[in-house]
């Protein structure tokens, strides 16, 4: 790997280290999870060198799944963010609660539409379906978070 | 509910405790797993798989068993039919059915009808000519019924659809069985279905003696109905065309002989993002920068006298655009830049012979920039751009 090359993913991991870490503690409820996620997918993007060639994308899409992964052999039966309250400020301990309640695929898709700004084709890929799946998902996720913030009164 | 971005950016004020030395220091292990898309026909094969299963019981409960346990010898299983995957150029939905089972799609459309029609029929048995004519409780549905007979098993995806449609509807059903009363015996049920901006209903259909095994098979196709993985979706009745965009979550009508691009045709800005172009001749993307380098320069010098061009883009949740008036067409005042004046010149894009309109609204929470170009002639006839109106007012966006 050039050093060209790893300082290009430095200046990525600055500029989009911390919303792609957001975005994996929204997801996965757990920090730990998220960091752990996030740092495995640079150091794997570090390890492949120039053989990404649209090093952002990659790592978005790396880092959820390693996260999906790792949540689904962490936490199998146990609640999604039964713990987040007291390491969280208020109040994206609620939003993530509230997250929490969504289907993993919605809350992929929410995140990574609404708050990374993939397409929905873009989302498809890294989630692995169709636009037209994802498109539900954030349907019905919308709906579902609407719901759970009016029952909440925000 | 406020914009999801502007929820979700309350998590902007989580801080990372990770830094580019934990990356650094990190051995990375192995690549991460790849997504599996076989949740759907999985989903399709498990449904068969407990259809067949029931019948596999129902037949061991009722046909094996009467006279107490005997030395029978092992049972074969029957494996469970494999699915067929119906997918079609001609149908924006796609749906798993029975190996065995018929499939026809009818297209019902002209500019005279009140409703205009596409209907895929799946049968348990061979399908009459006129099939795709009839649904339960339709008049004459007794033909369908009577050549698939009592032990007959339907499913309907069909689509009812007029231009301009509203974009949305809810997801419903499936209700309960109702009686069909033009064919005696024979009940169904419907469910709707909504995904992007299109909608569609799906109908179990089912004769008086239908066994139990196509009964599931049946229900378990009309569960597997789901909007095709489509970018764009037209629907044509020969005069005007509505077309759908399920990537960029709009609709519009256009006259049948107007040419939407299938490619952007600005090629100099990405944001705004040109989410359609549209005109009365073809158009060809790129080109030099006329005045204004947000217009697609190509598109601009090709606009004849006669021609309208109509292009559309998208820049985020449209805070500070004006809301989107009632009819998109020039009229007095014209002080908001919502509204299309009467008298615009050719000053604007650089190019002499053309009329030129720029506008901006907010609809379903996105920012819309339209730009309008007309040659003179099609100017100075009222019926022509009356046609340019009529495209902008059947504009209907969707929620990003």
């Amino acid at each position: 790997m050039t050093s060209e090359t790893e300082s290009a993913l430095e200046r990525l991991f600055e500029a989009e280290g911390k919303r792609i870490w957001r975005a994996l503690v929204a997801y996965t409820g757990d920090r730990d999870v998220a960091s752990d996620a996030m740092a495995e997918a640079f150091a794997q993007a570090l390890a492949r060198g120039d053989e990404i060639r649209s090093p952002e994308r990659w790592v978005w899409r790396a880092a959820f799944r390693i996260a999906a992964g790792e949540l689904k052999s962490r936490s199998r039966g146990r609640p999604l963010v039964d713990d987040v309250g007291y390491e969280m400020p208020e109040p994206p301990s609620d939003l993530v609660a509230m997250l929490g309640k969504l289907s993993p695929r919605q809350r992929a898709a929410l995140l990574l539409h609404h708050y990374a700004g993939y397409s929905t084709r873009e989302v498809g890929e890294i989630v692995g379906s169709s636009a037209a799946t994802v498109r539900v998902h954030l349907s019905q996720g919308r709906r579902r978070l609407k719901r759970l913030l009016e029952g909440s009164g925000g | 509910m406020a914009d999801p971005r502007t929820i979700l950016r309350d998590l902007d004020r989580l801080d990372t405790p990770v830094s580019w030395s934990d990356v650094r220091r990190r051995t990375p292990g192995p690549p991460p797993p790849e997504p599996r898309r076989t949740g759907r026909l999985l989903g399709i094969g498990v449904a068969f798989a407990i259809a067949a299963a029931g019948i596999l019981l129902l037949v061991r409960a009722f046909v094996l068993s009467p006279g107490g346990p005997t030395n029978r010898g092992p049972i074969s299983v029957p494996a469970p039919p494999t699915p067929l995957s119906f997918t079609s150029p001609n149908t924006p939905w796609t749906f798993e059915y029975p190996s065995g089972w018929s499939v026809a799609t009818t297209r019902r459309a002209d500019p005279s009808f009140m409703a205009n029609m596409l209907r895929t029929v799946v049968a348990n048995g061979p399908l009459p000519d006129r099939a795709g004519d009839f649904g339960p409780n339709s008049g004459g549905d007794s033909e369908l019924t009577s050549a698939l007979g009592d032990s007959g098993a339907v499913v309907l995806v069909e689509r009812f659809w007029v231009h301009a449609a509203g974009i949305g509807g809810e997801p419903r059903g499936p209700g309960p069985f109702a009686r069909d009363a033009q064919s005696p015996g024979w009940t169904f049920r419907e469910r709707a279905r909504c995904e992007g901006t299109l909608c569609f209903h799906v109908i179990e259909w089912l004769g008086p003696k239908v066994s139990d095994e196509d009964r599931a098979a049946a229900a378990a196709t009309a569960a597997s109905v789901r909007l095709a993985d489509v970018e764009r979706w037209t629907e044509t009745d020969g005069e005007r065309t509505t077309l759908h965009d399920e990537d960029d979550l709009f609709t519009v009508t256009y006259p049948a002989a107007w040419i939407p691009s299938d490619r952007p045709i600005n090629t100099w800005v990405s944001s705004p993002r040109e989410i359609l172009a549209l005109a009365t001749y073809p158009l060809r993307p790129g080109g030099e920068a006329v005045t204004d380098f947000q217009l697609p320069g190509n598109a601009v010098e090709d606009l004849g006298p006669d021609d309208i061009l109509i292009w559309v883009s998208e820049a985020g949740t449209g805070d500070g655009f004006p809301a989107r008036p009632e009819h998109l067409e020039p009229s007095e005042p014209c002080d908001e830049w919502s509204r299309l004046c009467p008298e615009p010149t050719g000053q604007a894009v650089g190019v002499p012979g053309i009329r030129a309109w720029w506008l901006g609204f907010r609809d379903a929470g996105r920012g819309i920039y339209v730009f309008v170009g007309m040659g003179e002639r099609a100017y100075a006839d009222p019926a022509r751009a009356q046609l340019a109106w009529d495209v902008l007012d059947s504009l209907r966006f969707g929620p990003r």
